[in-house]
This record gives structure tokens, sequence and C-alpha cells, in this order.
């Protein structure tokens, strides 16, 4: 229908124009505008938010770092020797050694103590050493004890060395007497 | 951004302010509440920085406008046009010596207030679809509707707005007969 077509194009003419601005009416300069103020103002808050910010980074980086350096220093520290690794005739486990502190204040570990310096070749094992207090009151308890426990306390001494021997166990058998109680 | 993309981005607005604006008043009705989410829309794709990817451009800031003019509509409530529907505009002026654009504008001003009138889900199909950079498919995709639907629309909007022009046309020819 013709009245319809014209409707049709009235329709598509107005819709072409529908919402539009128009032209030259400062829009894009206002949007610009908007958004440099905008900028502006974000870049002033987050300015002032960055000092409080500006720590945290160092706060996790330093006690991070510092714990591995913290690893760093124990691994080179266990595994450091001074020349060729210990013999497996020592049978000794690196890792379970105690470390003592020499006079100069370095730490080493016993392995290497030994290595630096071997000990001399000794007779008789160990050292004899005086007596002590204890041992003295022992010597004079025996001495002053009849001969019969003075010999049986030798013989306990022999016998401490001696290897054990245990005699045959012998059980004699049960006499069930009949006392007639029924 | 780099001076590059904040000069690119300066170019996106001046090239598609306009465009927002329609999609903008589209939904809010209102010039005012449009400029706004005009420039709420460019903010927040400053911000967001993912108007480079887009395919299609128009299509990727007619979504994102419609967005944002809808939550702006939530927060304000709904709105009606300043146009006034039943405007007293006679569509073909026998007024002695009418300029034909000022007739031109007379009639597009009555239609633009019957667009308004419209219900939102037949107005925003119908004012999308008249840009023609974007198809059904796009339309679908912005609005969140199948495309069969936006046919749908298209097609009762349409003819909303003849039946309601037609009834203008005939009751002016009645009053002046």
């Amino acid at each position: 229908m013709p009245e319809n077509d014209e409707l049709d194009l009235l329709l598509d003419s107005a819709l072409s124009t529908y919402g539009d601005p128009g032209p030259n009416t400062g829009l894009e300069d206002r949007v610009l505008n908007a958004l440099s103020a905008a900028r502006e103002s974000g870049d002033r808050a987050s300015a002032v938010a960055r000092p409080r910010r500006r720590w945290l980074p160092w706060a996790i980086a330093i006690p991070v770092a510092a714990g591995l350096m913290l690893l760093w220093v124990s691994t080179v520290r266990t595994h450091h020797t001074p020349g060729t690794a210990p013999s497996a005739e020592e049978g000794v486990s690196k890792t379970t050694r105690p470390r003592r502190r020499l006079a100069e204040g370095r730490v080493v570990s016993e392995v290497e103590a030994a290595h630096a310096a071997p000990l001399p070749k000794l007779d008789v094992f160990p050292t004899p050493q005086p007596l002590t207090a204890e041992e003295r009151a022992a010597v004079a308890a025996v001495n002053s004890r009849p001969d019969a426990e003075r010999e049986a306390l030798l013989a306990a001494q022999k016998q401490a060395g001696a290897p054990l021997s245990v005699a045959d166990l012998h059980i004699p058998p049960l006499e069930i007497t009949d006392t007639g109680n029924h | 951004m780099t001076t590059e993309e904040e000069a690119e981005f300066t170019a996106l607005v001046q090239r598609q302010s306009r465009f927002v604006f329609r999609v903008a008043y589209a939904v809010l009705l209102n010039a005012h509440d449009a400029e706004d989410a005009v420039q709420e829309t460019f903010l927040k794709l400053y911000r967001k920085n993912g108007w480079q990817k887009a395919e299609n451009e128009k299509a990727f800031l007619a979504r994102v406008t419609w967005r944002v003019a809808v939550d702006r509509r939530r927060v304000a409530g709904p709105v009606e046009s300043i146009r006034n529907s039943d405007a007293n505009i006679d569509p073909a002026s026998s007024q002695p010596g009418p300029e034909q654009t000022a007739v031109a504008a007379n009639q597009h001003a009555l239609v633009h207030a019957m667009i308004d009138a419209l219900p939102e889900e037949l107005r925003l199909p119908l004012v999308l679809s008249a840009w023609e950079e974007l198809n059904s498919r796009e339309i679908a995709a912005i609005l969140h509707i199948p495309e069969g639907t936006v046919r749908t629309r298209l097609q009762r909007a349409r003819q909303t707005l003849r039946q309601r022009l037609a009834n203008l046309n005939s009751r002016k020819e009645t009053q002046h007969a």
C-alpha cells in the first residue's frame, strides 16, 4: 500500500536521526575533558595511596631474600670440605658429626679436626689416670675387709671379665603326700 | 597507556561518541543522562583497556554502553521521555509557506516521541537496527536475546509505529474535514 510505503519511509528517516545529538555539539570535547579530569583525580588518589603501598613489596621481598640467603649459607657450610671427602673406613656421616669451636672461633667438624692434627699412638689405652675419691674409698674398703670377703671381691672382679656360664637347671620332682582331707 | 594508545583512544572517542550517545539515549530517553552514560562508558573502556581487541568496534561499544545505561537506569529508576508523545504536532502541516526541513523536523519529532513511547523490548532492537553497522545477530548478542526474537520484535515495533502514525493521520484528516 502506498500509505504504508510512505509511513515506512518516514519511519526510516526518523529512525536515522533518533537519539542523534547532532553535529558540532561539543559532545566529544566534553567527554575527553571529563576523561582527563577523571584520570587526574585517579592519578592523585593513586599517588596518595602509592607511598602507603610502596613499602609492601619491600616488606615481602626482604624476608624472602633473607630466608634464601640463610638457606644458601647453611647449604654451603654443610657441604664444604677442605680437601678430599672422608674415606669409607671412618664410616662417619658428616651431617650427623657434631661441631666444635676452635680457639680461633672457627666452627669445624671433628672430621676436619682429625685430618688437621693426627693424635699420637699410646702404649696403654686408656691412659691410666690417678684414682678418684670414690675409687680410693673402694680400695680402702676392700683392704679393711676380712680375707674371705676380699677373696670373694677379687673373684667377682675376675668373673667380671670372664664369660658367663649358666649351670644346668635341675628341678627335683615333687613329692605329693596324701593328707587324707577330701 | 603509551602516548600512541592515548592518541588512539582519543580518536576512538571522537569517532564513536555520537554512536555511543544514541545507544545510551535509546535506553535512558534523556540527553543529560545519556551524556553521563557516554562518559562513564569511555572511562570504563580507558581503565579496562579492552577496546583495542574488539573485532567489531560498534558492536563492542554498543554492548558496553547498553550495560552502563541499564545499570544507570536501575539505580536512578525508570525515566519517562522528556518528549511529549501526544505532541500536538501536525504531521502534514497546511500552514502557508512551510519549509520542507521544518516539516520534516516536525515529523521526525513526532515519530521520535512515538519511539520513546514504545516498550523497551521493542524500542531497543528497532533503534539499534536503524544503524546499518549492526545486524540482527549483533543486536541479539548485545541484548542477550535470540536472533529470531530480534527479528520478531523489529517487525512488531515497525507495525506498532505504522499503526499509530496511520491512526494519527486519520484523526487529523477527520479534524480538518
